[in-house]
């Protein structure tokens, strides 16, 4: 696994990646073996919409990545608020802010001998976040609320 | 501005509707009625106006085709599921009928146009929305 995101801490190597503009740097992994993927853009109310995509083996409901986020409609693009995913071997959470901000928080790092049930939990929990912090954060990412 | 009460029934059914998708049965299920995976899901309630459906569909600018998911707890999967699909209409207007099936009535709700679906589909004249018609048709029940 490369450097984390965000500032080194002491005796740490700094991330020194340089990542194309207008692209957060984490993109979808490739697996090894064949799995089921679904991608499910949720449209909410207006201006508001979910997605979610979700990475099985085949078949099963054994999930071995996902990534769950939070949209809103800018004139006629939708950017993302808030971003949970398993992408890079670790769950993690991304807060976008309108300035173009992406705080990263490290959620928990996947082992490897049970990482369906790690990646599982924290779906559940991706989605629990989703249904309260709406609201929360739009206002994060408005630059309302800090 | 949308309030978080006015969204919580819609962020309730997308988070019951992220559960369904766990499960493989559900998984087939909509790739047996001809959902595809990024292909956008519209959550609809029954006692909603007609109307509000559309302009949802139109100020998201909802890509053609959609699934338009309806919590309903007698449902197997938890959801009645229709597909809307955006249509040019044909200039003259005895072939619309032929062609679309039925005409809705502005003053509709989203449960009476899923319970109207039968073998024909019905459409959205297109002076609600634009330039182009939308048509309903409703996905096999599970």
């Amino acid at each position: 696994m490369g450097p984390r995101k965000g500032r080194p801490r002491k005796g740490e190597l700094a991330d020194m990646t340089i990542y194309p503009p207008g692209t957060d740097g984490c993109g979808e992994p490739s697996f090894d073996e064949p799995v089921e993927r679904i991608e499910v853009p949720i449209i909410l109310t207006a201006g508001h919409k979910a997605g979610v995509v979700d990475h099985y083996r085949t078949g099963t409901t054994e999930m071995v990545a996902f990534a769950a986020w939070q949209s809103i409609g800018i004139g006629e693009d939708w950017v993302q608020v808030c971003r949970i995913d398993t992408w890079h071997g670790s769950v993690h959470r991304h807060d976008f802010t309108r300035g173009g901000g992406n705080h990263v928080t490290i959620l928990e790092d996947i082992p490897i001998d049970r990482a369906e049930k790690v990646v599982g939990v924290w779906r559940d929990w991706a989605k629990g976040v989703m249904m309260t912090e709406w609201k929360d954060n739009v206002r994060r990412w408005r630059g309302d609320a800090e | 501005m949308v309030t978080q009460s006015e969204l919580e029934p819609y962020l309730a059914a997308m988070g019951e509707f992220m559960d369904q998708t766990r499960d493989p049965e559900f998984r087939a299920h909509l790739e047996k009625i001809g959902w595809r995976s990024g292909q956008e899901v519209v959550i609809a309630f029954d006692q909603e106006p007609l109307v509000s459906l559309i302009s949802r569909l139109a100020f998201n600018d909802v890509e053609s085709p959609c699934l338009v998911a309806i919590p309903h707890a007698s449902e197997r999967f938890g959801f009645r599921l229709m597909f809307m699909k955006a249509v040019r209409q044909p200039k003259r207007w005895w072939k619309r009928r032929h062609h679309y099936g039925e005409p809705l009535s502005p003053q509709s709700s989203v449960g009476m146009l899923y319970s109207s679906l039968r073998r024909c589909d019905a459409y959205v004249p297109s002076d609600w929305v634009g330039s182009a018609s939308m048509t309903f048709s409703k996905a096999e029940p599970a």
